[in-house]
């Protein structure tokens, strides 16, 4: 019993002990501020420390991603409808009938098919058109014969007028059997075969259509302006084979290879007449596709046929809205 | 009195504590200085770093914009219908954590920030279309649109 009361005496004067202690930290709080505040400044800093590293992550991760708006798909789509349509009309006027409402209809039938397609993507893509804005023109062929190449003679003995009082012409292209060409150099081929714009205003251009008398197998087109001396535009390697001269296309082509002529076939001036002048041997066909309200040569086939469509596309994200009207006019210079 | 005179222990407490409030007020400001210039020059580096892939990202956004604008204007030329081509350029509204402004003149875009004061040029190549010179705008979202009447690319906030 005494020592229970002992053991309580002891702790009460422990309690007063402590009593006292806490009277005296309570009286001199002041001391624990400088660590506070320090502690709080540490961590202000801390933190800043942990967002900038945070700014910087995301920075480089910002750097090494693909932050531009759907530009190229828009462009590929336009593309891809320029292309579709170009196609289909050429199609149209070869093999069809060249009829509008064809066309029409056709394009008509591409334009769900492109809204689908971009919806796949999660974007908006549109196709249309006005039935007025699809303009007929007529096209022109000097055809083979039987199968052959047909000689240009047949239609005219030196020179002859493939097209007059011309509008707007597109893709213009002659097929010539290489072999039947003069051999010359460049300098001395304006008395050959070629193939003359002219328009009331402007000097003549002449294409001059030869075989290289420098190179074996080798077709080349000079151009003399107004009769002066011709100038080596471009030319290509043949077999023996039929050369395809795109006039409009800038472009020769064989069955085995094609040259892009960087220099234009087609002149800078939009000619009022197409003529074929110094023919002598020479043998291929032509085809053109010409715009209403011209006059062409008797020997050549005419046929009804689309000359141009004009449709809006319109591409739509939630970044980039791109609309334009494109006139298409396949093979135009 | 005596008594108290004889006891040494306060004594020692309240040196220990001022020796030890003095050498830990000394350490914690050679901290908090040392690490507030770091701070100070680390945030200027991120929000440079930051500034410039803005500056590139918005440089090739012009570029896109271009590139539609040239493809509507030739179209433009043979259908005589103009074309849209609205362009909207995602950047973010701070840069660690400041505001910061943009400007743009002859393939220059200027980038800055007034606390702290950072300013960064990206240069780009020159566009087919000509793009409008333009006043300081706000970081943030900022849209690039071609205006056909001017054959002109703007950018607008």
């Amino acid at each position: 019993m005494q020592y229970l009361i002992n053991i309580k005496r002891r702790l009460g004067s422990g309690r007063s002990r402590l009593a006292e202690i806490k009277t005296a930290s309570t009286s001199r709080t002041e001391r624990a501020q400088l660590l506070l505040i320090t502690a709080l400044a540490l961590a202000v800093i801390l933190v800043t420390v942990a967002l900038l590293l945070n700014a910087a992550i995301f920075t480089e991760n910002v750097a090494t991603r693909d932050t531009t708006a759907d530009g190229p798909e828009a462009i590929e789509l336009r593309g891809e409808v320029v292309q579709g349509i170009s196609e289909l009309i050429e199609t149209e006027n070869h093999e069809g009938s060249g009829s509008l409402t064809a066309v029409e209809e056709d394009i008509d039938a591409m334009a769900p098919m492109v809204d689908r397609e971009r919806a796949r993507e999660g974007t908006v893509g549109t196709l249309s058109h006005d039935p007025n804005d699809i303009e007929s023109g007529t096209l022109l062929r000097y055809n083979e014969t039987d199968g052959d190449a047909r000689a240009f003679s047949e239609a005219g003995s030196n020179n002859w007028t493939l097209v007059d009082d011309l509008g707007s012409a597109r893709a213009f292209t002659v097929a010539i059997e290489p072999n039947r060409l003069n051999a010359t150099t460049a300098e001395s081929s304006g008395d050959v075969f070629g193939i003359r714009f002219s328009n009331a205003t402007e000097d003549d251009e002449t294409l001059h259509i030869y075989e290289d008398d420098n190179k074996e197998n080798h077709l080349a087109v000079a151009r003399a302006v107004d009769g002066e001396t011709p100038e080596r535009l471009c030319g290509i390697e043949h077999g023996g084979a039929s050369v395809d001269i795109d006039i409009t296309g800038d472009r020769l082509s064989t069955d085995e290879s094609v040259v892009d002529c960087h220099r234009s076939l087609w002149p800078d001036y939009d000619p009022d007449r197409i003529e074929f002048v110094n023919i002598d041997e020479e043998e291929g066909t032509a085809s053109v596709t010409v715009d209403e309200g011209t006059d062409w040569a008797a020997a050549v086939t005419d046929t009804e046929a689309v000359y141009s469509a004009t449709v809006d596309i319109s591409y739509q994200t939630t970044d980039l809205t791109f609309e334009t009207t494109a006139r298409i006019a396949p093979g135009e210079p | 009195m005596r008594r108290l005179r004889a006891d040494r222990r306060a004594v020692s407490v309240t040196v220990g504590y001022i020796l030890m409030l003095s050498v830990a007020a000394l350490l914690l400001g050679v901290v908090l200085t040392g690490a507030g210039g770091l701070m100070e020059t680390q945030s200027q580096q991120v929000i440079s770093d930051e500034l410039t892939v803005v500056g590139n990202q918005l440089a090739s956004n012009i570029h896109e914009a271009d590139r539609l604008a040239v493809v509507g204007a030739a179209d433009a030329e043979s259908s005589g219908d103009e074309p849209t081509v609205e362009l909207t350029v995602r950047l973010p509204q701070q840069v660690a954590g400041t505001g910061y402004l943009v400007e743009i003149d002859r393939e220059t875009i200027v980038l800055s920030t007034s606390n702290p004061d950072v300013e960064v040029t990206v240069r780009y190549p020159e566009t087919d279309t000509t793009l409008a010179s333009t006043d300081r705008v706000a970081g943030g979202d900022l849209r690039i649109v071609y205006d056909a009447d001017d054959d002109q690319l703007e950018v607008r906030s």
